[in-house]
């Protein structure tokens, strides 16, 4: 029951686009997906149609260092079919991520709060701010795996190999075993000579990418602003395949790195 | 229908559609994973207390009195065992006496580098006040090998500006590191953006660690014991570029 983070450092890479579509792509396939909003901004929680407000218990709520609420209390669940969600409303969010700094140990407040969630759930996927902030930290600990965000361009590449350095932190101080699994390139114009600038200068550091691309069409952002993933608003388009691809990828990658990718679905077909 | 229209009537019906979904209509059946995460109990919250296995220990009984307006819990002596060389733990305890207990716990040399503790958020400050630091930590370093958890100055600094932010302002040019002596950095790290990862709080915090520092010397200077410089190392001059230090 792998848990994995999309984050960048970079803001509008399309984390959350990437957060959702994985998701809805799982989902489709006949998986159990918790998604786990962290970004103060909500946008995975606003394309679920959760509303945030004061009253929404959420991702705050499950972190909150004094009195932490209850997995039952912050997941709202069926926000699409075999998806539920953890969202996040902006200001109780920015307070507890403040009021996290001076508590040790806090970066691991999310991989507590998500332990036992993960028997009930195929797949948890987090969601982050574009950060290196102790909510991104939290999400980073509490995951399996990690997959960076990045545009073609030279400022969003720069975001996603901080996000390489910082797993790499973690694991050398032994708070988290984790694997980072490269990078993930969306809104991808190939006939942009940047595009390929970019690329070689990634390629030239040698940092992880993956192979699958997503590519910049209409579609993901009429399904974001329809209020679903792409595979749902338009399931035979380009981009629902790519998503798909996207699976694929980060499924083979998890498995060559040995990460239990062990589903409830599976675990029960075996027997 | 125009494209935009047909977008936001899907809006609308997905909108529908999740309501209708909240109330158990539809493929899939979310309410048996309702009925497990019900099952599941919240966290503990820092508000439950320390326990003794996790607490740091006491000092030593040359540990003066914290007069700091800002101290801490009064409950640490309560909380803390008093078996010296225990080391401090990364979990969860109460945060404000634990902080303290961190700091003046590696001042006697009783923390553990390469904690939780130790990966901990540090906060932006202004580049003058940061190579200040810098510098003086290079100083000290060299001369006693020597080094206090970055973490528990930068959390306890942060923590000290978010409780009273009113309080702090912004540190002005390179007054503070004059004032310090430099045996009062015997074990103290690099309190700059060399760390990972980074929150923003502003200079303030500057002020905040100038007052924290000021705190540890009074410690020091009322009787906890200092590490003996061994040799007088000439000063060098470093520059941060981009957090990255330089040799000159």
């Amino acid at each position: 029951m792998p848990t994995l983070t999309f984050t960048s450092e970079k803001g509008g890479v399309g984390k959350t686009t990437t957060s959702v579509n994985v998701a809805g792509s799982l989902a489709a396939a006949g998986h159990s997906v918790l998604v786990v909003d962290l970004d103060p901004q909500g946008n995975a929680t606003q394309l679920f149609g959760v509303e945030r407000d004061d009253s929404t218990i959420g991702t705050a709520q499950l972190l909150d260092p004094a009195k932490p609420a209850a997995l039952s209390e912050a997941v709202v669940v069926g926000v699409r079919d075999r998806i539920d969600l953890i969202p996040a409303v902006r200001t109780p969010l920015n307070s507890v991520a403040q009021a996290l700094v001076p508590e040790m140990g806090s970066e691991t407040f999310l991989r507590e709060a998500l332990s036992p969630a993960k028997d009930l759930y195929d797949w948890i996927i987090c969601d982050t701010p574009p950060n290196t902030g102790l909510l991104t930290v939290n999400a980073i600990v509490a995951s399996d795996a990690v997959v960076a965000i990045s545009k073609y361009d030279q400022w969003s590449a720069e975001g996603a190999t901080t996000v390489e350095g910082l797993v790499g932190k973690c694991r050398r101080i032994g708070v988290t075993d984790i694997e980072f699994l490269g990078i993930l390139f969306n809104q991808v114009e190939d006939k942009l000579i940047l595009t390929g600038l970019v690329a070689d200068d990634i390629d030239s550091i040698g940092t992880s990418v993956l192979t699958t691309r997503i590519s910049s069409r209409a579609k993901i952002g009429q399904a974001n602003y329809a209020g679903m993933p792409v595979c749902d608003f338009a399931p035979n388009s380009d981009s629902a395949l790519e998503y798909q691809a996207v699976v694929n990828e980060i499924t083979e990658r998890l498995s060559e790195r040995r990460i239990d990718l062990t589903t409830r679905t599976t675990a029960g077909a075996a027997k | 229908m125009s494209t935009a229209a047909k977008l936001k009537s899907k809006q609308a019906d997905n909108r529908a559609r999740l309501k209708s979904k909240q109330e158990g209509v539809g493929l899939d059946d979310p309410q048996q994973r309702k009925n497990a995460l019900s099952n599941i109990p919240a966290r503990r919250g820092s508000a439950s207390g320390v326990s003794e296995e996790d607490a740091p220990s006491d000092t030593d009984a040359q540990t003066p009195e914290r007069t700091d307006a800002q101290s801490h819990t009064p409950d640490t002596a309560d909380d803390v065992t008093k078996s010296p060389g225990k080391r401090v733990s990364g979990k969860r305890t109460s945060s404000n006496s634990t902080l303290s207990s961190t700091v003046f716990e590696v001042l006697t040399e009783r923390a553990k580098p390469g904690t939780a503790a130790d990966t901990k958020i540090i906060a932006s400050i202004d580049a003058s006040t940061r190579a200040l630091l810098a510098q003086v930590e290079k100083d000290v370093f060299r001369s006693t090998r020597k080094r206090l958890s970055r973490s528990a100055v930068m959390s306890e600094a942060a923590r000290r500006v978010a409780a009273n932010p009113n309080a702090y302002q912004e540190m002005a040019g390179n007054d503070f590191g004059a004032r310090i002596p430099g045996e009062v950095y015997a074990d103290l790290i690099e309190v700059t953006n060399l760390a990972e990862p980074k929150l923003a709080y502003g200079p303030r915090v500057g002020s905040a660690i100038a007052e924290l520092l000021n705190d540890i010397e009074s410690h020091i200077q009322a009787g906890a014991p200092t590490p003996e410089r061994t040799t007088e190392q000439p000063h060098t001059e470093i520059s941060l570029v981009d957090g990255e230090r330089v040799a000159p």
